[in-house]
Formats: structure tokens, sequence, C-alpha cells
């Protein structure tokens, strides 16, 4: 599975990377667990609510280019050949 | 008492070379707010729409509004509004940066320009002292030498909008361009100002924006300060790596056109145009208009290569008219192509997207490569970028590329590749993965155009819902309520970015204040409202061709990407629309809506 990170996330601090190759988790939240676990809590903290049950207000996640919010969630199952794009908050226009 | 406004506008007759300093009409500036909503207002009072854009009839009107120049969150903004001689509709183009403020500064809330002058001219205005110099030195100037001329004839401290000739040629895309880098940039005022032959305008003012109530005002400031700081767009990732940061969530929407929209709208190579490379590669600093905590502006520095140059920009939206519209990855001509239409006054938009029409015409053969004079294929950034300065300077081929996508297209016989509303091109979001953009598109006022209803936000940017890009359901009311807010917070004289983080309740707020109303934030989102139905009259009266989408849109569905063969449902969301504006099946206001907003 491919994981992709935009903006900021790309920052040491974050992912520090643009994107990586891992084996795909079962859920987006377990993908966040995952994650979170190797970038440690800066990361956490943007992917997560503050309850850590939710994803955070401050992050766009798409799998395949469709938001998880109109897919299941944080729970959204996860594919060895899917994309998943981890954004900020962004706007512009 | 006239809080919020100067009380007084200038009406300066190029003709006759007078200049007449008149009250301005209070009760329209209560209907109809300021700045795009009273322009509009004085333009369809006092001009026939079906008056020849390009002839002495079409007045042009620049207008502030009433929280333009205050300490309200990034109110710098004003409107320049005419008949529009590339759609036929009215044309409100908003421009930032300082020369809004400065003329409220100098006493007036706006100039009318009436008919046209018989040698250049341009218009100089130091508080009191108006008048109208010869503009004979300027002629052929671009924008930045223009801009200097005037600061070193007048004065450093002296804001400038002008034309360059771009306006001077008849371009029907020429922007008025402010503080060298600022643009009422859409629908052709620069060629409007160049008929009259309006060089510029320069304006300097000593005096202040007087507020009703000057406490409650400063709070509601204040507070909407501070939400804006807090947000993370308008906070942090705007000015960080400013618009050109929608490039990678736009595509990986499957909603960035590409290759004109022939080829879908996944653009593989995006990353190598986005925000992200633009700052890591070619970012100085960013920079703000007036009075302005988000600072999305950029100054940007190619510093070496075949695409040298420097300059502001570019926003997203030229990002992507260069960029994947053309098929293009090289982000130095990007910004080339952007650096030249500030400096001779295009909008980038058309520009892009017209050269985009251009190669596909080329490619597939309706277009011969002896009326261009070089081979012009998607991915060329060389010949996207030489395409660009030959309609800048009005050379060869540049010509025609100046008419606009549709006219070129047309004059090819292909007018279905061009990619516009009412002769005006789409932005940077495809309709067919985007279906409320769409819609909007197809009803926006002035052409296609993305700031008359900005509804990626909630169908992409979660902004400040989450609603599905896919479904058609929702999309009317949501549409009608961004449209009705967008002209309200023009015509207030803040800048659209600011409704990112703050909405309706602050906005209100801020006008109430400065102008001394109490009225509801209902009442105050119904000017909103009659702008908009305004701006639909008028354009009925000139005969505008109907609400629609060009046949790529409606028909070809998207090769590939979450999207993947969908087409936009207009005909499933227009009719919902026209029944919640209370407008007719064929989009004509009914007699009790225009009763209903005082409008005849």
């Amino acid at each position: 599975m491919t994981v992709k990170f935009f903006a900021y996330l790309r920052d040491s601090g974050y992912a520090g990377c643009k994107e990586l190759q891992m084996p795909a988790p079962d859920t987006v939240r377990t993908l966040g667990e995952q994650l979170s676990h190797r970038f440690g809590p800066k990361f956490r903290g943007e992917f997560f609510s503050p309850a850590g049950d939710q994803l955070g207000e401050r992050i766009i996640v798409m799998v395949n280019g469709r938001r998880v919010e109109f897919l299941d969630g944080a729970d959204t199952p996860l594919r060895e050949t899917d994309t998943v794009q981890i954004f900020p908050v962004v706007a512009g226009g | 008492m006239n809080n919020g406004y100067t009380g007084l506008i200038l009406r300066v007759n190029l003709k006759k070379g007078t200049i007449v300093k008149e009250p301005l009409n209070m009760k329209n500036a209560g209907d109809f707010v300021g700045a795009r909503g009273l322009a509009t207002k004085y333009f369809c009072d006092e001009c026939d729409p079906q008056c020849d854009p390009l002839g002495p009839e079409n007045n042009l009107v620049f207008m502030t509004g009433p929280l333009t120049g205050t300490c309200a969150p990034s109110a710098g903004r004003y409107n320049a509004v005419a008949k529009s001689p590339l759609t036929g509709t009215i044309g409100a183009a908003n421009s930032g940066g300082h020369f809004g403020p400065e003329l409220k500064f100098a006493g007036y809330d706006g100039i009318i320009f009436e008919d046209v002058s018989d040698h250049p001219v341009y218009l100089y205005i130091n508080d009191d002292q108006v008048e109208l110099r010869d503009a004979g030195h300027l002629w052929g100037k671009d924008v930045y030498e223009t801009t200097d001329l005037l600061n070193a004839e007048c004065g450093e401290s002296f804001r400038v909008a002008c034309i360059a000739p771009a306006g001077e040629n008849g371009c029907l895309f020429a922007g008025i361009m402010n503080d060298k880098h600022r643009a009422a940039g859409r629908g052709g005022m620069g060629a409007v100002m160049g008929v009259k032959k309006l060089k510029a305008v320069v304006v300097k003012g000593t005096g202040s924006v007087r507020v009703a109530r000057p406490k409650e005002f400063f709070q509601d400031c204040a507070d909407a300060r501070d939400t804006l700081k807090a947000h993370p767009v308008t906070g942090a990732g705007l000015s960080a790596y400013g618009t050109q940061i929608l490039v990678n969530i736009i595509n990986a929407t499957g909603a960035m056109p590409k290759n004109n929209g022939r080829d879908g709208s996944v653009f593989a190579d995006a990353d190598d145009i986005s925000g992200e490379t633009l700052t890591a590669k070619y970012l100085l600093r960013n920079k703000g208009c007036f009075g302005c905590s988000i600072g999305c502006g950029r100054v940007t520095d190619i510093k070496e290569g075949a695409f040298k140059s420097r300059g502001e920009g570019p926003e997203y939206e030229a990002g992507w008219s260069f960029g994947a519209d053309c098929g293009v990855n090289d982000l130095a001509a990007v910004c080339d192509a952007n650096f030249l239409c500030n400096q001779y006054g295009i909008d980038p938009i058309t520009m892009g997207a017209t050269i985009a029409c251009a190669m596909e015409l080329y490619e597939m053969g309706a277009l011969p490569e002896s009326d261009i004079g070089f081979p012009l294929r998607f991915g060329d950034a060389a010949a996207m970028v030489r395409c660009t300065e030959m309609t800048c300077k009005g050379e060869g081929f540049g010509k025609i590329l100046a008419l606009g996508s549709y006219r070129m297209a047309e004059k090819y016989g292909h007018p279905e590749l061009s990619m516009t509303v009412k002769k005006q091109e789409m932005p940077a979001y495809d309709g067919r993965a985007v279906q409320g953009i769409g819609l909007e598109y197809a009803t926006s006022n002035r052409g296609g155009c993305h700031v008359r209803g900005y509804v990626i936000s909630p169908e992409v940017l979660g902004i400040p819902m989450k609603t599905d890009p896919l479904v058609t359901e929702g999309k009317a009311g949501l549409l009608k309520t961004f449209q009705d807010l967008t002209a309200l917070v023009d015509s207030a004289g803040m800048c659209l970015f600011t409704t990112f983080g703050i909405g309706l309740p602050e906005v209100a707020a801020a006008y109430r204040d400065a102008v001394g109303s109490d009225e509801s934030d209902e009442d105050i989102l119904l000017k909103g409202e009659r702008i908009w139905n305004l701006e639909k009259q008028f354009n009925i009266a000139a005969g505008v061709e109907k609400d629609t989408l060009p046949p790529r849109l409606l028909r070809e569905e998207l090769p590939e990407g979450p999207a993947q063969g969908k087409v936009n449902q207009l005909h499933t969301m227009l009719q919902e629309y026209y029944q919640l504006r209370g407008w007719t099946g064929e989009g004509i206001p009914t007699p009790e809506k225009l009763q209903a907003l005082s409008l005849k």
C-alpha cells in the first residue's frame, strides 16, 4: 500500500517524507496507530482527536481520492492496492 | 454622517474632461452595500444592457465597500464593474492590495468613468485635488514601468491602478492591475479601460474611515482576527504555502483538469507544480494586502534557466491553467507565464485555458501550425510561455489568443472545445468530479468563475462542513447560500478568503457596527441575494445565453480517478436551484421575487 503526505506533514517531526510503501493494515484507524507509533506524538496529535477515538479535525484522510468521511470513516478497510493521501486542512482558490 | 462610507463619489466624463464630486446615493448604499453590489447598481441604473462593451456607452465603475480601509480583517478590496467584453454579462472584477483603501482615505467611495477620451489620460487624485492628466508618455508601457513612472511623477506614496499593452490592444481578458501585482483580473475590465484611453488612476489620501460604533466595531474586528489566526487555514496554511497548496488535494480528488479536460482530471506530475514545490524551490517570502493577517501572496524568484524571472504568484488557478491544463510540469515556466500576465495586465486563468484549447485544436489538426508559427502540443512549456508573451504583446497568433478560447475555437470550427461558460473560461476544478462547482459555473453571473460561490470549500476541503463531491443532493441550496454570502462579502470590501475562518455572523456584526445598522444577520444576507438578482436581471436584459456547461462536462465521462465514469449532473440540480431562488424554470426571477427584494 502507498501512503502519501502533503504540506507540513512532510516535514521532520511529522512524517518526514513525501510517501512510503507499507503492508496494508486492516483499517484507516490502524494505519493511524501504526504511523503515530512510527512518527511520534506530533503526528498522532494531527491524525487523531484529543480523545484519540476519532480522526483529528485538522487532518484530511483520503483513500484513493475519496475522503474517508464518505466511506466508513476511521473504520474504512484498506487493501494492498490502495493509495492513502493524508493532508492537513488546506484551502485556497 | 456617512459611517463606513465617505459619502462622495467622483463622476469623470472622459470625453468632456469633466470631474464632478457628487454625494453617494445612501439609499442604494443601504440596499446594495458597496463595492460589487453598489457599483452594479450604479451601472445598471445608467447603462443600457444592450450597449457595446467596447463602446462609449459602457461606463466603468470603481467602488469600495463600507469596510474597505477599516480594521476589519482583510478589508482592502475594491471592485471594477462594467459590461464585460468577454462575456457580455455584467463584469465585476475584485482586487486587493492597497488601492481601494487609499481611495477612501482620499475621500471617495468610488469613481464612475463615462464615455471615452480622445487621447490617453490618467486620473490624479490627491485628497481634494482631482484632475485628468495626459498619459501619452505612458501608453505602451507595461504595469511595472507605468507604476514606476507614475510614482516618480506623482510621489512614491501614491497608489496606482493601471492597464498595460494587453488592455490598450483590446485583449478581451485584460485586467486592471493595482499595486503592481494585484489584479481586478477577470472579464476584461482592462479592455474597457483601454477603449476609454484611461491608462491609470493614481491616488493618495490622508483621511480615514469613520465608523458608527467604534468600540463595538473594534471588538468585532479583534474577535474576527483572533478567529482567523486560530484557524489552521487562515492562521497558518495559506501564509505558509499560498493558494497553490490546493494542487495536490484537488488532483487527488480527480478534479484538476488536464490537457483542456480532454484527458480527464488526474495530472501525474501534480506535485511538480504544487505549493509544496513552489515553497521549496522558488518562494522568497509571503505577502499580504491591506489589513490582512493571512498573507497568501507569494513573492517568487526563478534564479536561473530558460524561464529565469521574478514576480508574485502564481495562485492556484494560474498554476493549474499554465500547468496541468496545458500538460506542463515545469513550475518555472508556469511562474514565468504568470509573471508575464501580471506585467502586461492579463487574466492568467483565461490565458492558460485559451492556450490549452489551442493545444487541443492543434493536436486534432483543426488549428494549422502556419497560423501559430510553431508546434503547440500539450506539455510544451516553451511554447506555452511563448503564446503568453505573444498575447501580452499583441503579436502574431497572440491576436487570436487575445479573443479568448470561445471565439478562437469558433474560428477554427470547434466551439465545443472551449471550456467556457458564457464565453469565460472555467477555473481549476472539474465539474464532473465535484458536482456542485459545475452548478456554480453554470449559474455564475459573470461566466465561468469559481469565486461567485466557492463550494469547493465544503465539497473538497470540508470547510465549514463536509459534503460529498460526487452527490448532487443538497448542492443547489448550498450554492445559493454561498453565492449570496459571497455577494455580501465582496460588497462589504472584505477578502473572500476570510470566509474560510469566519462567516455571516462576523461579517454582519462588522457591517452593522461600521454603518450603524440594527439589521439582523438574515436581513444583511438578503442584500447579497438582492445583488445576485440585480446581476441576473442585467444579464437577462443583455441577452446572455442560458445557464449551462460545455458539452465535455455533460457528456464525456471522466476516464480515471475517484470520479471515473462521472459527468456533471447539471439537469438534476438546476431546476432545484431555480426553485430555491424563486425563479422560473427558465431561470428568470419572478415578479414576486423581485418585489420581495425591492427590485423593479
